[in-house]
Parts: structure tokens; C-alpha cells; sequence
């Protein structure tokens, strides 16, 4: 018996992508990654200074070391060391974000030095302008701590403590943060503030306070100088 | 078999779509979020509890005349283990001028003779330091005084001074940073008391002579504990009796 013979019109039709879909597809990716690529480079236009003097604070002008610069994929980048008479010292740093390294999640930043998260949490430091994201390391061999502040700051003065990279093939964040380059484009900086907790401040009050006080003036005078639109 | 047209527009739309969606979920939300967690969390969260505070009705210390405490005070001599012991009685010894200012002295007797002198005044709500005077040595002037705390009294409070430093006819230029560091509850031979630390130093010059020192005060007590520098060794005093408040 022969088998029957399915009509032409009967067959289940077979979707193959055509070269001109595929060219569409690549073609809006590429137009898409070109300008993400545009508008993080003009976003990563701001690089403001860093006050050198806070209250009781003096701030000397400490470089990046370029071991910290490749991690972050080389961004422009300026870093002031704070010190009182105290001889308590806050380290901070700002980075231009023109590349998506420069918002390298802080804990995968610090394991390369060899220390591990004990602690973090969002700190709402400004008001409404935002906050800042708060971690607590240990150093793996020597068990010292260290408190970092980490925050995308904005030109108008808004921050986002959540905005990083968590890995270098972060695929979801990359998105996002080129999504809302593109479609907001506001420039904006990574501030990354730092202090070793002493071992005579065992529940880091005295660290959490200086670090409040050095980072709400940086806050304000990168503000400050978002508005006036200096930077460069 | 070709798709019909209809369906080309359709893939290129579903494309875009996609990329759209993309964007819009980046930039309307889905960020890292931030749960607060870890076994150092209590460094990040914000101080709970009552913050103690100290007012003039009920001052860190009086400076009224008769006013006493007897300490206890231990030196370490710095290259040994040998820890040397005194006690020390504070007495609120009266009024005194220094360089024109009205103030009031605190003379601190060891084995009965002065060993050190201390100058105090009350400038409005904030307390000063106005001299110091070490053994075997001269009358170490502040101008002006360097404010130590102000009433009402915080923890987290800070003053700033800058000022000289005169000394033997000679002037330094001389800064100073007097804070409240923290709320502690200390243990003594004489009580257990909730107190105000007032960490201060004053650096003289390029800042190579430092004079740190560490204040806890009980409100309605006044010295509980000093921590200090003597002869270059860390020293340290606790309150045994106090009286004449």
C-alpha cells in the first residue's frame, strides 16, 4: 500500500530566520551598542573634583594605583586621603564612568585584595537625594576591617547605591546601566569612600561617624559642582 | 515555502520589541538589590537606644571651689612591664588669670605636692582649656582656650580650634580637635558610671608635638577616668571618691 503523500498546502510551516531578518536583527544591535557606547562615553564626561578640606578634615591628594585603575578598566579618576590630629585617615576616590568597569561591584573589587563581605546595606545618607550602599570587609589573613561607601553620584546630586557590576560578564546590569545611559544619558561618577576601623573602635562608631561626615560633604560639592557644570 | 510578508515585519518587530523590553526593564527597575545582611550589620545600621546627653543644670564637670576626686593613676612605663601606681587627688582650687582671662584652676597633688595644674573656664555653655602646667615645668598657655565640649552635650559633638601655643616667652602656632566620642559605661573602684568620652588633641606646629588625651565625664560627677600621656608613657586614672559636688 502506498503511504500517502501530505499536500504541499497541508505541510506545518517551517520559520527559517532569512538573511534579511538576521541582518535587521544585527543591525539594530549594532546601532543599539553604538549608541550605548555614545552615551556612556558622553555620561562618563564628569569628573569632578574632590574637596580637600572637611571640617576637621585635611585632604591631600592621593593618586589610584594602577593595579585599582585596570580592575575598573582604566577610567579617569581622582583620590583624596582624608586625615584629622586624631591620625584617622578616609580614602576617597571618584571615577568617570565612560566604561562599564568603572561600576565594578565593590566586593569583587576588594576580593582581589583579599577581603571578604561581612556586611552591607543601602544607608539613605542624603535625604532625598539618595544613599549609599554600605560594606564591611575582613581581610582574609589578618582579620582587619575595613568600611567602604559605595555610590553612582548624578549631576543633579542623585545617587544610586545599587548601580554595579557584580561580575565582569554581568549581562542584566550591562543592559540595564546602558538602557538607562541611553535613555536618560544624565553624567554621572562612582564614589567609592573608604577607612580602616581601628581596633580601639570596636563597633565602628567612630568610623561610621567620620565616614558620614566626609561623605555627605563630598555628596554635596560634587553637587554643587554638577550645578555650576564644572568638572572636567 | 515563504513565509508570507506580513510575517517578515512581524520577526523585525518582535526584535525591536525585544530590545525594548530590554531597555525598559533596565531603566524602570530589576537593580541589585540590597538586603541587609552579614555578622558586622550592627556597623552599618543606625545607633539605637537613648542618646545620653549632658546640660548645664547637670554639667560633665563642676568647676566649683572644694570640688575633689580622688584617682587612681597607673603609668606604663614604655621598654618594661613595670606599671607604676599613684593616687592623685583633683582639687578645684579656685579662681586664677591667665594672660587677662578669668578662669578657674584645677590643681592635681601627687604624694601631697602639686603635680600638675590644670585651667578651666566656662565661656558661655562651652567648657576650655585655658592652661596647663606639668611638674618641673612653666605655665603652658592656650589663646585662645581650646573649647572642649559644648552645652547641651552630644555624642558625635565636635569643636575645632585653631590658635598658639606660648610656652617660656616662646609661641607656636598650635591646632586642636575636642570631640565627643562615644557613651560608655565605666567600672571603678568608686562606682560603675554611664559616662561622655572627650577624646581631644592638640598638635603644636607642623604637628610633630602631639598632646592626646581622653575625658570621661559622669554628668553630676565629673572625672571618672583620664586617659593621658606622662613623660611620653601612657598613663591612665580612675575616680576612687569624689566630694564637694
Amino acid at each position: 500500500m502506498a503511504l500517502p503523500v501530505p499536500r504541499a498546502e497541508t505541510a506545518i510551516p517551517v520559520h527559517r530566520p532569512t538573511f534579511v531578518g538576521l541582518t535587521v536583527v544585527f543591525g539594530v544591535t549594532a546601532i543599539l551598542l553604538f549608541v550605548i557606547g555614545i552615551r556612556l562615553q558622553q555620561r562618563g564626561r564628569w569628573l569632578p573634583e574632590l574637596p580637600t578640606e572637611i571640617g576637621s578634615w585635611i585632604g591631600a591628594r592621593k593618586d589610584v594605583p594602577r593595579i585599582a585603575l585596570e580592575a575598573l578598566g582604566n577610567p579617569l579618576s581622582r583620590g583624596v586621603e582624608f586625615s584629622n590630629v586624631f591620625e584617622e585617615r578616609v580614602q576617597a576616590q571618584v571615577f568617570a564612568t565612560s566604561d562599564f568597569e568603572s561600576y565594578l561591584d565593590p566586593k569583587v573589587f576588594m576580593a582581589r585584595y583579599r577581603y571578604g563581605l561581612t556586611a552591607q546595606r543601602e544607608i539613605p545618607l542624603f535625604g532625598k537625594d539618595g544613599g549609599v550602599r554600605g560594606l564591611v570587609f575582613r581581610g582574609v589573613e589578618g582579620n582587619d576591617r575595613v568600611l567602604m561607601y559605595y555610590w553612582v553620584q548624578y549631576r543633579d546630586g542623585r545617587t544610586s547605591a545599587t548601580e554595579s557590576l557584580t561580575q565582569k560578564e554581568d549581562l542584566l546590569t550591562r543592559v540595564r546601566l546602558g538602557a538607562e545611559a541611553t535613555l536618560r544619558g544624565t553624567e554621572n561618577c562612582v564614589v567609592r569612600v573608604w577607612v580602616s576601623i581601628l581596633p580601639n573602635d570596636r563597633n565602628g562608631v567612630q568610623s561610621r561617624r567620620n565616614m558620614d561626615e566626609v561623605c555627605r560633604a563630598i555628596h554635596d560639592s560634587l553637587k554643587e559642582q554638577g550645578r555650576k557644570g564644572t568638572g572636567s | 515555502m515563504t513565509p508570507p510578508d506580513g510575517s517578515k515585519r512581524n520577526r523585525s518587530r518582535r526584535s525591536l520589541c525585544v530590545w525594548a523590553a530590554l531597555a525598559a526593564v533596565g531603566s524602570a527597575g530589576c537593580e541589585n538589590e540590597i538586603r541587609p545582611s552579614g555578622p558586622d550589620i550592627a556597623i552599618l545600621e543606625s545607633p539605637s537606644g537613648t542618646a545620653m546627653t549632658a546640660t548645664l543644670d547637670n554639667p560633665l564637670l563642676s568647676l566649683k571651689k572644694g570640688n575633689f576626686w580622688e584617682m587612681m593613676a597607673y603609668r606604663q612605663n614604655v621598654g618594661s612591664s613595670e606599671v607604676t601606681v599613684t593616687r592623685d587627688r583633683y582639687v578645684v582650687h579656685g579662681p586664677i588669670t591667665v594672660g587677662g582671662i578669668a578662669a578657674t584652676e584645677i590643681r592635681i597633688l601627687r604624694n601631697g605636692k602639686t603635680w600638675r595644674r590644670e585651667v578651666y573656664r566656662m565661656n558661655g555653655p562651652v567648657l576650655e582649656l585655658v592652661a596647663a602646667q606639668d611638674e618641673n615645668s612653666e605655665l603652658m598657655r592656650y589663646s585662645p582656650p581650646v573649647p572642649l565640649f559644648k552645652y547641651p552635650v552630644r555624642e558625635g559633638d565636635y569643636l575645632n580650634w585653631a590658635g598658639t601655643f606660648t610656652i617660656r616667652g616662646e609661641t607656636l602656632a598650635a591646632r586642636a580637635l575636642s570631640r565627643i566620642s562615644g557613651q560608655e559605661t565605666v567600672q571603678t573602684p568608686a562606682a560603675v558610671f554611664k559616662t561622655l568620652r572627650v577624646d581631644t588633641m592638640i598638635a603644636l606646629g607642623d604637628g610633630q608635638i602631639k598632646f592626646p588625651s581622653a575625658r570621661w565625664f559622669a554628668p553630676g560627677v565629673g572625672f571618672v577616668r583620664r586617659g593621658y600621656a606622662e613623660m611620653k608613657n601612657p598613663a591612665s586614672a580612675e575616680v576612687v571618691r569624689f566630694g564637694g559636688q
